[in-house]
């Protein structure tokens, strides 16, 4: 039997006692799959005392096999078809294992019984600081809010003043005003101003004396048109 | 609460122990808990936090990252300092997490330099192991490149000077001592460099609180709060929680008018699909390198690990309430979300239009030589062209000025963001489809290679000689070694 080269300081971490002779022998081979790598025997069971080997013989991709719990150190390279690994276990408990590369589908346990072949104890939750707190937010469904509530448009009187037109009004939310002023069935003038909610005042000057159609009409920010057109007729005199 | 540094933090800094055989890391790993102070579990803070998710996003508002300010300044020169230090940074409600920090903060304090002027940065480490600076993306001589092997020792401190002899650009700066750029990253030694010049602000576009960096990573949790880091050799770190700025998928209230958005992938491995609510358009102005020649519309911007983009997004055409969501179309469960902007009241208060034309592209030599670079997983780590990185070996000398026609071959299923330090290239060629326009616009330092996939590009080897490195950027990539060395001669 090949024994490895274990310093102290690893074997201190690893909580092992020194080396002890190894009674029976298990192997774990790992085994290539087109859609999953495995190890032939992830979780096995032995006594105290017994060597456990991972073989890579005959795999074509590169593989490795490491401790994955805090209860031991295994730490082999990663290779094709590299050296067997093999590790004895001197005390009882849970020792979790993986190829670092294929961890989704190449991880196992070895469970070292002590002498009577009681089950190992438990090992002891981790703590807090070694355990996932995941994000367990619902799925994202809404992308974009948007306002589809239209406003509110009244009290709109239009009233004829010197050379020109005053509208009042009052709009229910931020938005844009427009009046849109014709004569004899042409379009003569346009004025959009953006108006806070509320009440407000509007002159459109500089008009030639006769007789106007005014259309009063309003959208909010988000471009949704007031349900009311109010339509009126406005002498302007010079 | 006393402050408990990340689970990894290793005391020294040895070559070798950081490959594979390192038993460094599972020392510490083991250590006995007793060693390790515990918060107190029962605070109202915690109870606070136990009646919501802390990872519901658009909670929080978006962080603006501090702007950094000189310790004096010349006529021709601004003057920083900084400390690479341990921190606390409050990422979930209730909780607090240890982190690396620029300064102990999570991003790092962002310097704005301008064209033309230098920068010093003095980099203090009060780290206990070695850390060392890298300018991503900056024409900087090579002994201030940040060389993985060019370090700061614990305690010590170096002058970075940066000519900033370029076009404005999103840089960012990050820590890249050799083996050990995933976990330092990760715990948060990241940091935006903007450069600004004349012709960016010439052409308008929107400056101050209007120009805002945002960095993007994703992160995992323990449950006292704490960053969750699980080695991943083959894909890299993926965690399940993203984080803008340093807070989970925050909400930023925007006025209805433009916003210059400069985005920074500063996640280790993970590469996103940036998609806003109904597919509205991103308007992208610049890339890794600056301005583009002329904006590019885009209704979806794949960003891959240490790339960068701005945007132009126009809010004037939403109104007060409304809300637009940016998220990752690559994304599942809660690396989804990253940024809801939330449109505010008042009027628009620009009249701005980003022009169609923004800059002249620059005439290059005629290529110099052509290379390809094998990207895979080799007989002992990942690799190109079979060979891992060795401080000791150049692998790769091209002229000083000259231009290199250069070929990426993948050969694995993952993704491997190339990165050419202190130099810039242009887009020739991908194996899988065209070029992205807004790619073939602009000069890039950093570029996605695909499962599969065969990107040819132009570097131009200017301004500076010496030694540098070019490596993928996926951090656990990188850090098992899938970095050349080239000399400029």
């Amino acid at each position: 039997m090949r024994v490895a080269p274990y310093t102290v300081a690893a074997l201190l971490a690893a909580g092992l006692a020194l080396p002890a002779a190894a009674s029976a022998q298990t192997t774990i081979e790992a085994i290539d799959g087109v859609t999953n790598n495995r190890w032939s025997a992830p979780d096995i069971t032995v006594k105290v005392g017994e060597t456990v080997t991972w073989s890579f013989a005959g795999t074509t991709l590169m593989h490795n096999v490491k401790a994955s719990s805090p209860n031991w150190t295994l730490d082999s390279p990663f290779a094709i078809a590299g050296p067997s690994v093999t590790q004895t276990f001197t005390a009882a408990g849970q020792y979790a294992y993986l190829c670092q590369l294929h961890a989704s589908t190449m991880t196992g346990v070895v469970k070292v019984t002590d002498d009577s072949g009681a089950p190992p104890p438990p090992p002891p939750p981790p703590p807090l600081s070694e355990q996932p707190y995941a994000n367990d937010a619902p799925p994202l469904t809404v992308f974009e809010r948007r306002d589809t509530l239209a406003p509110k448009l009244d009290r709109v009187d239009v009233t004829r003043v010197r050379r020109g037109v005053r509208v009042r009004f009052r709009l229910s939310e931020d938005g844009k005003l427009a009046v849109r002023l014709t004569r004899g069935g042409r379009t003569v003038k346009t004025r959009t101003v953006e108006v806070d909610a509320g009440t407000g005042a509007l002159t459109v000057s500089g008009l030639r004396a006769g007789t106007y159609g005014v259309q009063v009409s309003a959208k909010d920010l988000a471009g949704n048109a007031a349900k009311t057109v109010v339509r009126e007729t406005v002498t302007v005199r010079r | 609460m006393a402050f408990r540094p990340p689970a990894d933090a290793w005391s020294r800094r040895d070559f070798m122990r950081n490959g594979f055989g390192s038993i460094a890391l599972l020392c510490t790993v083991a250590a006995p808990d007793a060693l390790r102070p515990r918060r107190a579990t029962v605070t109202s803070a915690a109870i606070r936090s136990q009646a919501k998710s802390p990872f519901a996003p658009f909670q929080r508002d978006l962080p603006r990252i501090p702007e950094l300010v000189p310790v004096s300044s010349t006529r021709t020169r601004d003057t920083y300092s900084l400390t690479v230090r341990e921190g606390l940074a409050d990422i979930l409600p209730g909780f607090q997490t240890p982190i690396y920090g620029y300064d102990g903060v999570y991003p790092g304090p962002v310097i704005r330099a301008r064209k033309g002027r230098e920068v010093v940065v003095r980099q203090k480490n009060a780290l206990p192991f070695e850390t060392n600076v890298h300018l991503h993306g900056g024409y900087v001589p090579a002994e201030h490149d940040g060389h993985p092997m060019d370090i700061i020792p614990a305690g010590g401190f170096f002058d970075y000077h940066y000519p900033n002899d370029q076009d404005a650009a999103t840089l960012w700066y990050h820590d890249h001592a050799h083996g050990r750029t995933s976990k330092t990253l990760y715990y948060g030694l990241v940091s935006m460099y903007l450069l600004e010049d004349e012709l960016e602000a010439e052409l308008g576009l929107p400056q101050g609180e209007f120009d805002v960096p945002i960095v993007i990573a994703d992160h995992a949790f323990n449950k006292d709060g704490s960053l969750r880091y699980q080695e991943n050799v083959d894909i890299g770190f993926r965690g399940d929680t993203i984080l803008v700025n340093g807070a989970v998928s925050p909400r930023m209230a925007v006025q209805r008018r433009r916003y210059r958005l400069r985005f920074l992938n500063a996640s280790n491995a993970r590469s996103y699909a940036l998609r806003l609510g109904q597919g509205r358009p991103l308007l992208q102005i610049a890339g890794d390198g600056g301005l583009l020649t002329r904006p590019v519309p885009r209704a979806r911007v794949a960003l891959h690990p240490a790339e960068r983009t701005d945007f132009v997004i126009d809010f004037s055409q939403y109104g007060p309430g409304e809300a637009l969501t940016l998220y990752n179309e690559d994304g599942d469960g809660g690396t989804v979300p990253i940024l809801r902007f939330d449109i505010q009241g008042g009027r628009v208060s620009d009249d701005f239009r980003v022009p169609t034309r923004l800059r002249d592209s620059e005439p290059l030599p005629a290529p110099n030589a052509r290379r390809t670079w094998n990207l895979a997983l080799g007989t002992a780590a990942w690799q190109i062209n079979g060979l891992s990185f060795d401080p000791n070996r150049i692998d790769v000398r091209p002229r000083r000025g000259s231009t290199e026609v250069w070929t990426f071959v993948n050969n694995s299923n993952r993704v491997h963001p190339m990165h050419l330090h202190g130099f810039l290239f242009r887009m020739l060629d991908r194996s899988s489809g065209p070029v992205e326009l807004a790619d073939k616009l602009g000069w890039k330092d950093t570029v996605g290679v695909l499962p599969n996939e065969t990107v040819t590009v132009l570097a131009w080897f200017a301004p500076y000689g010496g030694k540098y490195v070019f490596h993928c950027h996926a951090l656990e990539h990188a850090d098992k070694a899938m970095m050349l060395q080239m000399e400029i001669v």
